[in-house]
């Protein structure tokens, strides 16, 4: 998004000015304000959210997870590599969750860019994990008691992959006057996957269940995970936030 | 990349070719718009990272301690720059979506419907774009194959069919990406269908591993686009028996790769009836050469059967001093590796005492595994044949040559030369692969020669000798520390050191006791010069099975460390 010549954008508030005023004239607390913005804001991005996108995703997701049902008597490594291909699904919806076509336009609204995308994915995120369990719960269905799961450590590599997708849209929508963010992000996270199946040991992320690397993998997806929150974060400051140039 | 829209397209080079819309000049501009594209294609980051990854791993393979990656057989290593560039034609088939799809990403479609050249046109340049990406991959292809052929360690001849599979499977990624961006503007699909692939690649991988002896059951995996080694995947196999139906398969991926072709420019509103007419041309081939791969080659069981059952008289044998090695004729070069490891264990023994060795190339396809039945009369069925072919003792090897192999060719000589000193009562067991030979107890003062022997061969030798022996002390430890109170254990509980190190199935175990290893892996720290001059001394006492291994201590003077849990091993006498 590129700020207009000269001049604050309406979103800008100089320094120094109160927070806001209410209706009547009298002075409203930030935190209340915020907060009526968001309950405001529920229904449109409720709408503006690429469900279909989310749930072309979500389908390939299950479908993968079926896969099993293929084989006679599916072990613990296809269980594990099966529900990482449905996490891999899940991530590249995430990476679409950003995209609004009404971005431009959004630009110049006064709620911050951060309350947007973060009630954005606050609003997917019960969806989300409601689908992961899903996921899971088909996984163990398919695979029989005997073939073990690592369900912590595997969802913990989903939330990497859905945090990285996030980030890397985040990222491709920085600067960007159009909705590039979704095809950047799920390019990034192709790309990622393919670097990260052939980490070595010390940065190693996709191992095999039983492995002696699993736990080490598994501090380098925390890791990652937060590495991936924090980048989201930073580019979802407002760009209206930005200090002034000098004239 | 807003920037795009502005540039001039290079079909609107002037009015000329807007009156000619669709005449040769507009074929033209189609070939300038892909000329242009691809090379947009070349410089797309994923690409680059897909080229990256490739370059990454092969220079990995060769600078690891490893010898398997300089000692390829390139009949093998043609299929798998396939496996390698299949990451390439995922990168061209999200690369190539996201090109067809940028007029839509960047609101500029009706912009494009005011040039000359319609959108069908424009599909084709797509389309055509991706031929430098294929290029890119032949170069990498053939690089990577021209550079395996100069490697000393080389054996075989490449198939240039093969060869040209990888780039037709880039140019097949690329069109499903353009034709996935006239089926749907979703930037989402190609990534999904890219998931969706490699997950049906994985099932299909699963499924030519499991394909059965006879491989009938492989054969169908033809009608997939990457087939991988579909017969004798463990090891490489001489390429008259690998029985890939190269050129049928070729011609069949170039049929689909037409077909998706041909139905990008259909929904992009290309001429239909001549379109139609090309689809069902390309059909009919694609059909033809679909089922003509599914055929078997004649003859091609009888000739796997010989070649797995009876490989003696297929193979040509070369002699070097007391050893004799048999290879199958493509593999020649394998015998001047082995003779490299079987003389390092020669040199260091008096001349004239060692053994006639025959060393023989032997084929195992890993469908036996699935088998013990067949296993079991596979073994006896090769056994006879040795027997008949006067090589009865003959110690058989792999046919690939790296860590594992070197490790069981050194320790099977070593054990040979030092006199085969095994217990005359082992039990039978311990295997961890179905054999019907018992696992040999190596006993007294020839135990420690031989794993010394075996151990100071190669670089390679030494660290697998070493890592067994520390692997076993730090097991002894925990099984002693687990002791109760007033319970005494002895090392006899444990079983000592295996081995066993993935030669072939009816390659033996060797079972080394405790503290003979113990003992070979302190000799390893002294020189082995001095060593070995000390074991030429006293060759006749320590090759005895009547000497024990503290006597062989004693002669060899060496100590064994007093922290050493081995150490306190009991020696294991014949």
């Amino acid at each position: 998004m590129r700020r207009p010549a000269g001049g604050p954008l309406p979103g800008h508030r100089p320094p120094g000015r109160p927070a806001a005023a209410g209706p009547d004239g009298g002075t409203v607390r930030p935190g209340s304000l915020r907060a009526g913005v968001a309950a405001a804001l529920i229904r449109p991005t409720l709408r503006a959210i690429p469900w279909r996108a989310l749930a072309a995703a979500g389908a390939a997701g299950l479908g993968i997870t079926l896969t099993p049902s293929l084989v006679p008597a599916p072990d613990a490594e296809l269980l594990a590599q099966v529900v990482r291909g449905a996490a891999v699904a899940g991530a590249l919806g995430a990476a679409f969750l950003l995209d609004d076509p009404a971005e431009r336009t959004l630009a110049t609204a006064p709620s911050p860019l951060l309350l947007r995308r973060v009630l954005r994915v606050a609003l997917v995120l019960p969806a989300g994990i409601a689908w992961w369990i899903a996921v899971l719960a088909l996984a163990s269905l398919l695979g029989g008691a005997e073939a073990g799961m690592p369900v912590v450590g595997l969802s913990v590599e989903a939330a990497g992959l859905s945090a990285v997708a996030l980030a890397l849209a985040a990222v491709g929508m920085r600067g960007a006057t159009e909705t590039t963010g979704g095809p950047f992000a799920a390019a990034g996270l192709l790309g990622f996957l393919a670097v990260a199946a052939r980490l070595p040991v010390p940065v190693v992320l996709l191992t095999q269940p039983g492995s002696p690397e699993w736990n080490a993998a598994h501090r380098n997806w925390l890791a990652l995970l937060a590495v991936a929150l924090v980048t989201f974060l930073l580019h979802c400051r407002d760009p209206a936030r930005r200090p002034l140039p000098r004239p | 990349m807003s920037t795009d829209a502005g540039r001039p397209q290079p079909a609107a080079a002037g009015p000329a070719s807007v009156l000619a819309a669709s005449r040769p000049p507009a074929l033209r501009a189609a070939l300038a718009l892909a000329r242009v594209e691809g090379v947009r294609l070349l410089r797309q980051p994923l690409v680059w990272l897909a080229s990256a990854v490739i370059l990454w791993q092969w220079v990995a393979e060769q600078v690891a301690d490893d010898p398997a990656g300089r000692h390829p057989a390139l009949q093998r290593a043609d299929t798998e720059t396939q496996t390698m560039l299949l990451l390439l034609a995922a990168a061209a088939l999200v690369a190539a979506n996201l090109a067809a799809l940028r007029a839509h990403r960047h609101g500029t479609e009706d912009l494009a419907r005011t040039l000359p050249l319609p959108q069908w046109l424009r599909t084709l340049g797509h389309l055509l774009s991706v031929l430098p990406v294929a290029l890119l991959g032949a170069l990498l292809a053939g690089g990577r194959i021209a550079q395996l052929a100069t490697l000393p360690g080389a054996v075989g001849r490449p198939d240039p069919v093969e060869l040209a599979t990888g780039p037709v499977l880039v140019v097949l990624g690329g069109a499903l990406g353009v034709l996935l961006a006239r089926r749907s503007r979703s930037a989402l699909a190609a990534p999904l269908a890219v998931l969706l692939l490699t997950g049906s690649l994985y099932v299909v991988d699963g499924l030519g591993y499991s394909g059965g002896y006879g491989g009938y059951a492989a054969r169908y995996l033809w009608l997939g686009l990457h087939v991988p080694q579909t017969w004798s995947w463990r090891s490489p196999a001489p390429a008259d028996l690998l029985g890939r139906p190269a050129g049928w398969h070729l011609a069949y991926l170039a049929g689909i790769v037409l077909l998706v072709a041909v139905a990008a420019l259909l929904r992009a509103g290309g001429p239909r009836w001549r379109l139609r007419g090309v689809a069902a041309a390309t059909l009919a081939a694609t059909v033809l050469a679909g089922s003509a791969q599914l055929r078997p080659p004649a003859g091609l069981e009888d000739r796997r059967a010989a070649a797995v059952e009876r490989p003696a008289g297929l193979q040509v044998c070369q002699r070097r001093g007391p050893a004799t090695y048999c290879v199958f004729p493509e593999f020649a070069r394998r015998a001047g590796d082995w003779d490299r490891t079987v003389q390092a264990i020669l040199r260091r023994v008096p001349a004239g005492t060692a053994p006639p060795l025959v060393v023989r190339q032997q084929l195992d396809p890993a469908e036996v595994y699935t088998d013990p039945g067949l296993l079991d009369a596979l073994v006896l069925t090769q056994r006879e044949a040795n027997r008949r072919a006067g090589t009865a003792t003959a110690i058989t090897l792999g046919t690939s040559w790296g860590d594992e192999q070197e490790l069981t060719l050194a320790t099977t000589v070593a054990f040979r030369v030092a006199g085969s000193p095994a217990r005359k009562d082992p039990d039978a067991g311990g295997d961890t692969v179905p054999s019907t030979e018992p696992s040999a107890e190596a006993c007294g003062a020839p135990a420690v020669v031989a794993l010394w022997l075996a151990a100071q061969a190669s670089p390679g030798t030494t660290r697998a000798v070493r890592a067994a022996v520390a692997d076993a002390a730090a097991s002894l430890q925990a099984f002693l520390a687990q002791a109760l109170p007033g319970e005494t254990h002895t090392s006899a509980d444990v079983p000592g050191i295996f081995l066993w190190t993935g030669g072939t199935f009816n390659a033996p175990d060797i079972d080394f006791g405790h503290h003979e290893a113990a003992l070979a892996a302190a000799l390893l720290d002294r020189p082995a010069d001095q060593v070995g001059q000390a074991l030429r001394r006293h060759w006749r006492e320590l090759s005895s099975t009547a000497t024990s291994s503290t006597r062989a201590a004693e002669l060899l003077a060496v100590r064994l460390p007093a922290g050493d849990p081995l150490a306190r091993a009991a020696p294991r006498s014949c």
